[in-house]
């Protein structure tokens, strides 16, 4: 009770040592507060670019490599150069069975016509590489919900999506577009006939898997078809800006028959892990490279745009924290120098409590409540005011290097395909788009909890290391040499 | 013959001074007794003060050992006994100058840790009220306080702890003659009205002259003379050294 109500009295009628540790801690608290307010929104923008760019990490032909080894003349001409191995679903499996994988995407695909229904009229129709020369994308999943499905690029409006059992027993179902359906007038539960083209040799007839095969026959020259019933299970409708509507949803065993590759280890579908976090990419990547079977197999993420992105970012923050670091040490040595001159000018009431019988500890407990109460005053003043010094901060950071940094990405994920000679692509979009505008717009420094709890903890710290060394002097102060030698 | 409640024993104490140990206290012995009134007079330099410090557990002596009520300060504990058993008044810096004088009185009510009846700030009032400080001044800081009112809030802490030891470094030396006489009355009241054991080291004839004993320390050791004789050595000494000058 003494400490407390001394402590009170010594800060009331003190007013000048009380008011100058309160301006020397409320200075130094606005230069920490004001970095660490301006390094945790720029953690948080990076975690917003991460996040929108996604924790998506693909097993894929690493074509640049390829094209590289070819291209250069000392690069020696082998087998796997010129027709290097296939993507295999051992590895993907292995690669899957890390910590860091949350599931896995297998998308595979084929390309279908039909004799009943036409494709829907898109602004990409006609010029889709992907459909040259078919109606129709089937995209097969080895998972209840397609990949487009999770990433959002569509969405589900009526019917549902497949089973366990499609997927198991390859069920002859898909899900249309609402394009498709409205086009040809299809609802849940139709049936509707699609038939793969198969460059043909003559008198060599073509096959597929599927519910009820008819048969049918198309350019009289190259292809022919044989059509198979699927039942229209669900309508989905595109979400993603420039989706190709004529896709139609299927599993990956329907995809297999179709192309004949159900026992095969070597797949070219876009194989896509999706990852728990974001921060995991770099170390997901790094422990699972050495399953890969050739060099010219890639586990991608687009890491690349990410730092490119939060390079700007990063240089703030490093400079930001060489100013934290600064400070801190700097007010660390403010603040023990003034609480020595202040422990040395009270020397004598120390002594005088020592004789008294006063503890030590209780003495040096009135002197943390007194630096105490002035900083947790510091403290209140220092996080309204350093959230406006950083507000003005974060203008110039927003406005220099934000959107100077116009960048706006998205790619895809690429499944190539080879049918009758020709590169087939089935694209999902699998990394999102990063609008620097959008980053901006989130450079959020409104202080949270967690935030202040940062503050509170670099403030407990300061105040511990600028005063503990002074008051541990206490320690050791005699009072008989205060009191009587000085006499 | 009155109980002996405090008591120094055998204690020795040395300094190096230029390379030459000094010895202050030797083997010194001395019972103290219970409401009795000492002063202890010495030629400056003799080790008073370190005689006081030791008494009152703020030095620790070489040898000996420092008894109250028959068992060592140092099983006690010397900061619980501080804080309990005695009130030391020294010449100079005994206030805390943010306090005023009833709250600096009030403070060491609440260090010790036997209960003090009643409202504390009251009693404080009334202590300070009979050593002349009125309600007025004792609300005023003690840095607004002339010397001598200092000291007596000096002394009126002591009073405040109410203990069976007093123990003084020159308490009165700052105060003038009318004030010092009614603080040595106050100490000689203390002593035999209340029962409170005063030790006070003193230059002051007057203040000895007063005491119920008078001690001298000279050459390490207390030695129990009348006024008269405590002075004589000092004073011989002086008139020896003149001659020879």
């Amino acid at each position: 009770m003494r400490v407390l109500i001394h402590g009170i009295k010594s800060l009331i009628r003190r007013p000048a040592k009380t008011a100058m540790l309160f301006v020397i801690l409320l200075v130094i608290f606005n230069l920490i507060f004001t970095g660490f307010i301006i390094q945790n929104s720029i953690q948080k923008s990076k975690e917003y670019i991460r996040s929108q760019i996604g924790s998506a990490v693909e097993y894929k032909m690493d074509f640049t490599s390829l094209m590289t080894a070819n291209s250069s003349p000392n690069t020696p001409q082998s087998q796997e150069t010129s027709r290097p191995p296939s993507l295999s679903l051992k590895v993907a499996e292995q690669i899957a069975s890390s910590k860091y994988v949350d599931s896995y995407y297998i998308t595979d695909s084929a390309n279908v016509d039909s004799s009943t229904i036409s494709p829907a009229e898109t602004q990409t129709s006609g010029s889709n590489f992907q459909r040259n020369f078919s109606s129709f994308n089937l995209s097969g999943s080895n998972l209840t919900d397609n990949l487009d499905f999770v990433m959002g690029n569509v969405k589900l409006v009526d019917g549902k999506t497949m089973t366990e059992d499609d997927l198991k027993n390859g069920t002859a179902v898909v899900i249309i577009s609402e394009d498709v359906a409205s086009a040809n007038n299809l609802t849940v539960g139709d049936i509707i006939p699609l038939s793969v083209a198969t460059q043909q040799q003559p008198g060599e007839s073509g096959g597929m898997g599927g519910a009820n095969t008819g048969g049918a026959s198309s350019d009289a020259t190259t292809t022919s078809a044989t059509e198979s019933n699927y039942e229209v299970i669900g309508i989905y409708q595109a979400v993603e800006d420039g989706f190709d509507v004529n896709t139609m949803f299927t599993s990956n065993a329907v995809i297999n028959a179709i192309n004949g590759t159900e026992d095969s280890d070597d797949t070219s579908a876009s194989i896509v892990f999706l990852l728990d976090s974001p921060d995991h990419v770099a170390t997901f990547i790094a422990e699972s490279t050495p399953y890969l079977t050739s060099e010219y197999h890639s586990l991608y993420s687009d890491d690349s745009e990410y730092q490119s992105l939060t390079k700007p970012l990063n240089l703030i923050s490093f400079i930001t924290s060489i100013l934290i670091w600064v400070v801190f040490v700097a007010g660390a040595a403010i603040i023990l120098a003034l609480v020595t001159i202040f422990v040395r000018d009270r020397k004598f009431e120390i002594g005088l409590l020592l004789s008294s019988g006063e503890g030590r500890l209780k003495i040096i407990g009135q002197f943390i409540f007194e630096i105490l109460v002035i900083a947790i005053l510091a403290f209140g003043v220092s996080t309204i005011s350093s959230n406006i010094i950083s507000q003005s901060v974060s203008n110039w950071i927003v406005d220099n290097q934000l959107l100077s940094t116009t960048s706006l990405i998205g790619s895809t994920s690429t499944s190539t395909t080879e049918l009758n000679g020709f590169q087939q692509q089935n694209s999902v979009s699998v990394y999102g788009s990063v609008d620097m505008q959008n980053v901006a717009d989130k450079f959020d420094l409104s202080i949270d909890a967690s935030v202040i709890g940062e503050l509170m903890l670099a403030s407990v710290l300061l105040v511990f290391i600028g005063s503990s060394i002074p008051l541990i002097v206490i320690m050791g102060y005699h009072p008989r040499r205060i009191l009587q030698d000085d006499n | 013959m009155s109980e002996v409640i405090f008591q120094l024993e055998n204690i020795g104490y040395s300094y190096i001074d230029g390379g030459r140990k000094r010895v202050i206290l030797d083997e010194l012995n001395c019972d103290f007794e219970k409401g009795t009134f000492y002063s202890i007079l010495g030629p400056s330099g003799s080790g008073k003060s370190t005689l006081l410090a030791i008494a009152g557990a703020l030095d620790q002596p070489e040898k000996g050992t420092v008894k109250f009520r028959g068992k060592s300060i140092n099983q006690l504990g010397q900061t619980l006994f501080r804080r309990n058993n005695i009130a030391i008044i020294f010449q100079k810096y005994n206030l805390m100058n943010y306090l005023t004088a009833a709250e600096n009185v009030e403070a060491d009510m609440m260090i010790v840790d036997h209960k003090i009846t009643g409202n504390k700030r009251e009693l404080a009032y009334k202590i300070l009220e009979r050593l002349g400080i009125v309600k007025t001044k004792a609300d005023r800081l003690v840095t607004k306080l002339s010397g001598g009112e200092q000291q007596r809030v000096a002394i009126a802490r002591a009073l405040a702890k109410d203990v069976e030891l007093i123990l003084g470094d020159e308490p009165t030396g700052a105060l003038d003659t009318a004030t010092q006489k009614e603080i040595i009355d106050l100490f000689k009241s203390l002593a035999h009205d209340y029962g409170k054991t005063i030790i006070l080291v003193t230059h002051s004839d007057d203040v000895a002259g007063q005491s119920d004993v008078i001690l001298h320390l000279s050459d390490g050791k207390l030695i129990r003379k009348p006024l008269a004789q405590a002075r004589e050595p000092e004073e011989s000494r002086t008139a020896r050294k003149s001659m020879q000058v």
